[in-house]
């Protein structure tokens, strides 16, 4: 299976090298077009044969790749990645059928866009850190040019502006690796770049569910709290705190080694080997933040344990004042913006409007259905696994920012009268849910921000899909010459309100899923035990204002449905050719994806509860 | 009344064979010129034979890198002056491969043209060899005199190559600048060092940094600014850089490849060289000159690769792109430079593995970019990126190639240039705080020069062909449609992706960068005149580095636990003076 996982990685581009070998257009599509079905089937088997019940990577595949640095070549699927791929999976089949009548140098634009088809499910099924980076960088150069060759008026503009932002976050992402890269060898004793931890090698059990995360000794090392004297001396009822606290902070290490031996020997002595166990016990619940379950520090004592790597190296970064701490908080920040560049999320979403306006409408459904969910991804999969206490501690921050993406979203989507550009913003307003359902590290955010991407995925892809229809037809998307289309096309008109009403999040379509719990998981965060028990008044405050989101949502999806649909039909309307079977199938297998996911979220959520789950309780929330 | 006549030294044939790539090119230069007029008909002659030297140079340098058995030895030859240590061999190997590359690339350019008279195919053959054989002594120079002796020797002769188009006058306008420009530089570097040999009172490179021990004098640091400007010439950095536009577009395509490749690598070479045995040397003093000096070619790197840069963004031909570009990567490989010159951070090895990588990689792209350029300008008959549009259309193949150099240069993944910039940025980030602001220089120069390499590919694929362009380039096609210089462009993307997909390169490269500089003997006195070669046994080279970075360890060094202090290197200047 694990052979099928990387065959389909790189069949795509196997296609797309014979494409440009093919003898004509009408060749490389039908290769094209069969290479992702068969793609696409290869995903669905992963789905079969996918166990549920377990957590952790499977399917995984690891091969030594750059030696000289650690890289492997891992690939893997788990119950975080399952969903996106078969989202990409189908969005690429129903990408290519919209692209079928591409007359622009066709054997190039499938080649194109198969390559970035390997990219999509490369960044998706990639285990390893340096890989996950190679597959998100490459997928930008097909992208570059699928919308700087086959894109509107201005498409040179918008292809080099969606290339400078992405990379400018990539460019975030390398300073966090190149610190990873020479930070954790001093805890985990090589470099490591494993983002999962493996599945095959861990046997922790079925409760810890550690395998959902990288490793615990980098993310133990990236732990947040200072250390704190006080409480280590009112915790250990004595002194005996400041003296091995001073042995730690001498500079010479063998001299700090002999220091620390010479006081926990002393200990040793005073309080006997279980006193000692305490004692040490008391410290790590010393350093920890209120409110927030223990981390399970390594607590055995004794003189072998004073020399393990990770214990030595915790403490004394704790006593030195959290040099990993200042590190994390920075790499923290670096990879969300990184992320947050794809995703998009106000203030780093200029991009998207202008990239969406100008790609041709596949692409637009491709960037809006699968490239954007790359960030939201990498956030679950990266950012937060490796700090999650800097997420915890910023997380007021990183809500806000989702909170006020939704709201700007929504009122920029109102002001447009492009009615591609509205779609857009629809996308920027529709994923700040998602960074407001992952800020708040509540089982149901989680899982709402997660379903909230499949659900737009499905959604904004037909959005953007029916708008092309138009567009094909009427050359220009003014939303003030348009009118009474319902009149002109019955069917289109009917399949439309199930795409916009997706999109807004009516009950029983995939939109609402997502949105509702996210709103829930928000309210969670203040529970007790929760990260913002602490503040529950602002926590309120990013419901209520994330609630009127959904108003607002509604707002300009009903009142653009009423400009285009509603009305009188303009007389040109005879002159438009009439909607193909081929056009009807793509809005049909959007339309039912969403209502079936409106229906049956438990489609995804199978995949991804025990997930998030054990995520949650392993990085101390939840 | 003279005094005692000092004993005259003969070579030994240790010594001789150890010089052999240089001797081989020596014999070359002969044999081409001899070849020429043996050959008078046939003007191919002398270029095949250039060919042969440049091989049989290859096998030169493969006897002598792997001559000394164990690897981590460097052999100082001819009183400490040449140092012919893997570091250096594998250099001289890259440079053999770049006169190949450019000597077939140059049958493909000038075949049948015009502009390069076939009398003076032997001088060209002849000067291409000369200016190697002094990049080859540069590489391996360990003394003031040698350094000055090999500068010269690879500056003459491309002088005269840059104006080897007689009848071009942009030709002979940039071999007049770079006359000059290169005799300033002299001037300068030929003044520091009067400065050095003042300061330290010997012209050993070793004795000259180990002289900052004492504290940096004010005559040492302005002699080594002097120095350093000479360097900076060669390596085409800021401030001495404006003569590598205007010479790459005067000369002949071939030639501004061979000086953008082989004359930036060499002086590369070199200040690695000096910069490593003043990190030697700079532990003895607690770290505040190696302090200076990290500063002093850090931001010297930084200011060359920012520059070149933010120039190359304004340009609109190809070639000009390239040569600020190529001024931009130099200045990367500088800032990797700096890193070496903090003692005890323990992870020379790894800077130089990383130059060496980042040279290997450079090689590659820059080669295949200029060889691509040179084409396309030649069939499109002009340099101007605008009048290149929609040339995707006409000669798919080769842009493509060119776009996956030019992302390489940028640093893509999968590309070589991304690994090597990784390599580069992994040693920057070990120096601390100002590492740090190297790594971020690096990527924001990155970031800017995505514009600029993006720029031919924005005319050559986004842009449609304008009318009547067919006929324009038949026109202009003067360049042979022979799959000579395709074949070059080729090869350097099969070693761009090798490189790029770590097929074994680093590997490959690293036990050359473990064995680099750090000869440390006493030179301050009179060497030993029977120590013509100095093997360090064993136990001493074990002395000299962290445990971990002995041949065959592992690049990626396991950190010891020791708090935000530099791991503890044993680099002890005791064992550093008497090994």
């Amino acid at each position: 299976m694990s052979l099928l996982l990387n065959f389909m990685i790189f069949l795509p581009a196997i296609g797309g090298l014979l494409c440009l070998a093919a003898p004509g257009g009408r060749q490389a599509r039908s290769l094209a077009f069969w290479v992702t079905v068969v793609t696409l089937a290869m995903s669905l088997m992963l789905v079969a044969a996918f166990d549920y019940s377990a957590a952790g990577p499977q399917f995984e595949t690891a091969v030594p790749w750059i030696s000289a640095i650690n890289v492997e070549y891992r690939t893997g699927v788990d119950g975080l990645s399952l969903s996106l791929v078969v989202l990409t999976t189908g969005l690429a089949l129903l990408g290519l059928l919209a692209s079928w009548n591409i007359e622009k140098s066709p054997k190039v634009y499938f080649s194109l866009y198969l390559f970035l088809l390997t990219g999509m499910l490369g960044v998706f099924l990639a285990l390893d850190l340096f890989l996950f980076y190679v597959f998100f960088e490459i997928s930008l150069v097909p992208m570059y040019f699928l919308i700087g060759i086959w894109g509107g008026p201005r498409r040179e503009y918008a292809a080099i502006k969606f290339f400078l932002f992405t990379l400018a976050g990539s460019i975030c992402l390398l300073i966090v690796m190149l610190g990873l890269y020479l930070v954790t060898p001093q805890a985990v004793g090589k470099n490591t770049w494993v983002m999962v931890a493996s599945s095959t090698s861990s046997d922790r059990g079925s409760e810890a569910v550690p395998a959902t995360l990288v490793d615990e000794r980098v993310r133990r090392m990236f732990a947040g709290p200072r250390f704190d004297l006080e409480r280590w001396n009112e915790a250990a009822g004595d002194e005996s705190g400041r003296e091995l606290i001073d042995a730690l902070r001498l500079d010479d290490r063998s001299e700090s080694t002999e220091a620390v031996k010479a006081v926990l020997a002393e200990q040793l002595r005073l309080r006997g080997e279980a006193g000692l166990g305490q004692w040490l016990a008391e410290f790590t619940q010393a350093v920890l933040i209120e409110g927030r379950k223990p981390l399970a520090l390594p607590v055995e004592v004794g003189e072998a344990n004073l020399d393990d790597r990770y214990w030595s190296v915790l403490l004394v970064d704790q006593a030195r004042g959290g040099r990993y701490w200042v590190f994390a908080q920075w790499a923290f920040w670096l990879s969300l913006i990184a992320f947050l560049i794809k995703l998009p999320s106000v203030p780093f979403h200029t991009w998207l409007p202008d990239a969406h306006v100008e790609a041709p409408t596949p692409i637009s459904m491709i960037l809006a259905g699968v490239l954007l969910k790359m960030g939201g991804y990498a956030m679950m999969r990266i950012t937060w696994p490796y700090f999650p206490d800097a997420a915890i501690v910023f997380w007021h921050l990183v809500a806000g920012l989702g909170v006020l993406a939704i709201l700007y979203g929504a009122f920029c989507a109102m002001a447009q009268t492009d009615w591609k550009k509205l779609v857009a913003y629809s996308s920027v307003s529709h994923m700040g849910y998602v960074t407001l359902g992952i800020a708040v590290m509540t089982a149901s955010g989680w899982n709402g921000a997660y379903f909230q991407m499949i659900g737009h995925g499905v959604s904004s892809a037909m959005m953007f899909f029916l708008v092309g229809v138009i567009y094909e037809r009427s050359h220009h998307r003014d939303l003030d010459r348009l009118g009474g289309l319902w009149t002109r096309f019955p069917a289109f008109g009917g399949w439309s309100m199930v795409g916009f009403f997706a999109a807004m999040g009516l009950p029983g379509l995939c939109g609402f899923i997502g949105e509702i719990l996210v709103l829930l998981g928000t309210f969670d965060a203040a529970s007790p035990g929760a990260i913002g028990a602490g503040s529950v008044g602002l926590v309120y405050v990013y419901g209520a204002l994330a609630a009127c989101g959904v108003i607002l949502t509604a707002g300009y999806i009903l009142w653009m449905f009423q400009r285009v649909y509603m009305g009188r039909p303009r007389e040109e309307y005879h002159d438009y050719a009439p909607i193909s079977r081929r056009e009807y199938l793509i809005m049909g297998v959007l339309g039912v994806a969403a209502i079936v996911l409106g229906i049956v979220p438990m489609l995804v959520f199978v995949m991804t509860r025990a997930t998030f789950a054990g995520m949650l309780a392993s990085m101390g929330v939840g | 009344m003279l005094g005692a006549i000092p004993p005259v030294d003969l070579p030994t044939w240790t010594e001789l064979r150890l010089v052999m790539p240089e001797l081989v090119l020596t014999v070359g230069m002969v044999i081409v010129l001899m070849g020429a007029m043996a050959a008078r008909g046939r003007p191919g002659v002398p270029i095949v034979l250039a060919m042969v030297t440049a091989i049989a140079g290859m096998v030169a340098v493969g006897l002598t890198m792997f001559e000394p058995a164990e690897a981590g030895i460097e052999r100082l030859i001819f009183h400490q002056t040449l140092a012919i240590d893997p570091f250096s061999q594998f250099f001289k190997l890259l440079l053999m491969l770049t006169i190949l590359l450019v000597l077939i690339q140059w049958m493909g350019l000038h075949r049948g043209q015009d502009d390069l008279e076939p009398s003076d195919w032997p001088d060209y053959a002849c000067l291409l060899l000369g200016a190697a054989l002094g990049m080859s002594l540069l590489a391996s120079a360990r003394d003031l005199l040698v350094v000055l002796i090999a500068m010269e020797t690879a500056s003459l002769p491309s002088y005269v190559l840059a104006g080897i188009r007689k009848r071009r006058r942009l030709g002979a306008e940039a071999s007049m600048k770079f006359v000059l420009i290169g005799a300033v530089a002299t001037g300068l570097m030929v003044y520091g060092m009067s400065l050095l040999y003042g300061a330290s009172g010997s012209l050993k490179l070793d004795a000259i940094v180990g002289a900052a021990n004492d504290g940096i004098t004010p005559i040492w640091a302005v002699g080594m600014i002097f120095l350093f400007t000479g360097f900076a010439f060669k390596l085409s950095a800021v401030p001495l850089h404006f003569w590598c536009p205007d010479v790459f577009e005067g000369a002949p395509f071939d030639v501004a490849t061979f000086l953008s490749v082989a004359s930036k690598g060499a002086a590369v070479v070199l200040l690695a060289r000096m910069v490593d045995l003043f990190g030697a040397y700079s532990g003895s003093h607690g770290g505040e000159a190696g302090m200076a000096m990290l500063l002093g070619v850090g931001i010297f790197g930084a200011v060359t690769a920012t520059w070149g840069n933010l120039v190359a963004l304004r340009q609109t031909r190809i070639r000009r792109m390239l040569a600020y570009s190529s001024i931009a990567q130099a200045g990367y490989m500088i800032m990797a430079v700096a890193a070496l010159s903090v003692a005890g951070s323990g992870h020379s090895a790894e800077a130089m593995t990383a130059i060496l990588f980042y040279l290997t990689v450079y090689l590659f792209m820059n080669v295949g970019a200029f060889t691509l350029a040179a084409r396309i300008s030649a069939a499109s008959g002009s340099e101007e990126m605008s009048s290149m549009a929609g040339w995707i259309h006409r000669r798919p193949l080769e842009v493509v190639l060119l776009g996956i150099f030019l992302l390489s240069l940028f640093g893509l993944p999968t590309l070589g240039g991304f690994l090597g910039k990784w390599y580069l940025a992994v040693v920057m980030g070990r120096l601390g705080e100002i590492g740090i602001a190297l790594v971020v220089v690096l990527l924001v120069n990155t970031l800017f020069s995505l514009a600029f390499y993006l720029k031919p590919l924005y005319h050559m694929v986004l842009q449609p062909m304008p009318q009547g362009g067919e006929a324009v380039a038949s026109a202009g096609s003067r360049s042979d449609h022979s799959p000579i210089g395709l074949g070059v462009a080729i090869v350097c993307a099969a070693g761009v992706f090798w490189t790029g997909l770590d097929l074994g390169a680093t590997s490959l490269i690293r036990p050359f960068g473990h064995t680099a500089g750090r000869g440390m003997v006493e030179t301050r006195g009179d060497p030993p005149a029977a120590v013509q070669q100095t093997i360090f046994d064993k136990d001493a080279e074990s002395n000299l580095r962290p445990s971990s970075q002995r041949p065959g360890a592992s690049l990626s060094r396991t950190v010891e636990f020791t708090g935000d202090h530099a791991p503890s290197g044993s680099l002890k200047p005791s064992s550093v003076i008497n090994p």
